[in-house]
């Protein structure tokens, strides 16, 4: 993919190089325009659907906190996920595209071994991948939200506050990690598997179980752990959830977006006895879902060490 | 005290003689009320009893009757001249016409049953005092005289009729009132009857329905209820008080019941009073219910005076809150005088202001843009 290489790199910042043309490879490719296309017209319509859902309640909904993050928060018929739903499950579609034949592609068009007579060190080059294709995603989720935002401001003529300005910024951040968790996932079965259409429909197998037969499987290993009592079936099955990035995603969006959301998971009666029903404020909500967000920063880690690892470890000249 | 006694040993002794004016023990007459007063012109009529031990029949007749009256003896609805007595007392009456020229004082005269072949007789004297005025009158007593109400209202006078003369009257129920008024008279038990039927010392009661026209001025009105018949002619004035009716209708001049409004700029809206009952409304104010943080002021604050039948118009300003989302809100309008109120419900639209439309499409546009220029920089050229 590389048809030229700088002449000299300074040591150390090859990655930058790698970077810099995946990152143009990856612009306006075709499965940039069709996943950006995809994703503006299911945020487009669910934000569409949210704005009318409060135009409805305009008088109820003036002055209740935080009412803008509600644009990606609630829906109304005939749009049956919010905004941030979609993102959930559309989302890593983006990590698995940008990343699926990172590797195997250039073994297969064999510019692997050319790529590296270049004076580019063999970690430089999968970081880069890994760079690049983080910084794709995050511009496409960001421009996907302020896209979305001015929508928004345009249907209900409603301003974000500062607060909430700074709760979406967390969210896209934290968005661009889960992708990245993806992003990684699909760049270790790149490494692994030598066919890119391989690991693309292993990616995605692994996606689509998560999301679509993940709820049943952690229900069942739930209620296998729980026994008979349901609340201990329950506790269970959202522990062994959380071992899902969509579980840590769902819950950790949530508070991030949702200032009244206070906890996660499950609550019982006892605890919100006389609580008052209040607004966190943005580091109090990042409080409540700390655990999740480094659970999902540790996750998307491991996965890329281990994609590292054994690209490091792998035999080049195939 | 002595006297007294000796009177009633007297009584004791003579009291069965007059009574059953029992003659030879064979054949008895009796008369409940052997006397009866009554008016010149009048009837007076004797409820008599006869009786034999043997069944007998009895001829009747009238001796010592002044001159120009009547008597007729009347039995089993129709003239008699005879009567069969037996052990059980036969009734019939006695009618005695007295004429209308008859002078007052006291007339005596006798009844005699008496069975000619054998020679068995028996005798009662009557009295006819003749006395003007004696024959009483028709009474119409109101349960209240006077009604008070709007000038919508329909005012129902119960009127109790009581026939205090000793014959049944009919007599023809009639009701006015003022020009423009409807009046009816109607016994309470037939809707549709004119004329009722009062027995002697009974009573009927009546209801006098008055309905004034409905543009009606306050004030006091009389309503007349007469009876007429038999001879009988009475009068009953009756009095309804028609009270100014306070009523107002708020509205806008071409009913519509929405408006747009813009968030945080203000507009305007009319609105109209109307004064749709019978009286002056004075210092009409208007007030609103718009939803938290919005404004309404309004162009004037208080309608000094509208006319009956006139309206007002009155100019609302709307100033919806800076920060009012999109979308549809409920405004109330009130106006009130001390009496009576009128609410109307608008519905205000609110459309997001200009500016922060302008703001949204800035957005998109840069955010676009901010994409092209990430293509531009950093996609393959």
């Amino acid at each position: 993919m590389l048809d030229t290489a700088a002449p000299t790199v300074p040591a150390g910042t090859g990655w930058k190089v790698v970077a810099r043309k995946e990152l143009a490879d990856h612009l306006l490719s075709a499965r940039f325009v069709v996943l950006i296309g995809v994703l503006a017209v299911s945020a487009a319509a669910a934000v569409f659907a949210a704005s009318g859902g409060i135009r409805e309640v305009a008088p109820d909904a003036t002055g209740i906190p935080a009412l803008f993050l509600k644009l990606f928060t609630v829906t109304t018929d005939p749009v049956p996920f919010p905004f941030v739903t979609f993102v959930g499950f559309l989302a890593p579609l983006l990590g698995i595209m940008f990343g699926f034949d990172a590797i195997n592609g250039e073994r297969a068009q064999g510019t692997l071994p050319r790529l590296l007579s270049q004076p580019i060190h063999r970690d430089e080059v999968i970081i880069g991948k890994f760079v690049a294709g983080l910084a794709v995603i995050g511009v496409m989720l960001g421009a996907l939200t302020a896209f979305v935002s001015g929508l928004g401001i345009f249907r209900l003529g409603l301003v974000p506050e500062p607060t909430e300005v700074a709760r979406l910024a967390v969210w896209v951040v934290f968005t661009v990690v889960y992708v990245g968790f993806w992003l990684a996932l699909a760049t270790s079965v790149s490494v692994l598997v030598p066919r890119a259409a391989t690991s693309a429909l292993v990616t995605v197998g692994i996606w689509l179980v998560l999301s679509l037969f993940g709820g049943f499987i952690f229900r069942a290993v739930g209620s296998f752990i729980g026994g008979d009592d349901p609340t201990a079936a329950l506790r269970a099955e959202l522990a062994v959830s959380r071992i899902s990035p969509l579980t840590l995603y769902s819950e950790a969006s949530s508070a991030l977006l949702d200032p009244s959301v206070r906890a996660t998971g499950l609550v019982s009666l006892e605890q919100i006895d006389r609580a008052m029903v209040s607004n966190l404020t943005l580091s109090q909500s990042l409080l409540v879902v700390w655990p999740q967000i480094v659970a999902l920063v540790a996750l998307t880690a491991i996965v890329f060490a281990a994609a590292f690892v054994s690209f490091m470890r792998q035999d080049v000249r195939a | 005290m002595r006297r007294t006694i000796g009177l009633l040993f007297a009584l004791m002794i003579f009291y069965p003689l007059p009574a059953l004016a029992q003659v030879e023990g064979q054949v008895g007459l009796e008369v409940l009320y052997p006397g009866v007063v009554v008016e010149p012109g009048d009837q007076a009529t004797f409820d008599l009893e006869a009786t034999s031990t043997t069944p007998r029949q009895l001829e009747l007749r009238v001796d010592g009757l002044p001159e120009g009256w009547t008597a007729t003896f009347r039995g089993g609805g129709s003239d008699i001249s005879r009567v069969t007595a037996d052990s059980d007392p036969t009734s019939f009456d006695l009618n005695v016409d007295v004429p209308a020229d008859a002078a007052e004082g006291s007339y005596r005269f006798r009844v005699v049953a008496s069975d000619v072949g054998a020679d068995l007789a028996a005798s009662v004297d009557l009295e006819i005092v003749v006395r003007a005025g004696a024959g009483g009158e028709v009474v119409l007593t109101p349960d209240f005289p006077g009604l008070r109400g709007p000038a919508d209202a329909t005012f129902t006078f119960r009127v109790e009729v009581r026939n205090d003369t000793p014959q049944e009257v009919q007599l023809e129920l009639d009701a006015s009132g003022p020009e423009g008024w409807r009046v009816t008279a109607r016994p309470t038990t037939e809707e549709q009857a004119a004329t009722i039927t009062v027995d002697a010392g009974g009573t009927q009661r009546v209801n006098v329905e008055a309905r004034p026209p409905v543009n009606a001025e306050a004030g006091n009105y009389e309503v007349v209820f007469r009876v007429r018949g038999d001879g009988i002619e009475e009068e009953l004035p009756l009095t309804v008080q028609i009270i100014g009716d306070v009523a107002l209708e708020l509205t806008t001049p071409d009913q519509r019941l929405n408006t747009t409004v813009t968030a945080g700029q203000p507009s305007q809206f009319t609105l109209v009073v109307f004064n749709t009952g019978t009286a002056l409304l004075q210092g009409v104010e208007l007030s609103a219910t718009p939803p938290r943080n919005w404004e309404v002021t309004f162009e004037p604050e208080v309608i000094p005076e509208i006319a009956p039948g006139q309206s007002a118009n009155v100019t609302a300003t709307i100033t919806p809150a800076s920060d009012a989302i999109a979308g549809d809100y409920r405004i109330t309008f009130r106006a009130s005088v001390d009496q009576a109120e009128d609410s109307v419900e608008v519905r205000a639209t609110v459309n997001p202001s200009a500016v922060w439309g302008l703001v949204g499409v800035a957005v998109i546009a840069l955010t676009l843009g901010g994409l092209g220029w990430v293509f531009r920089t950093y996609g393959r050229r």
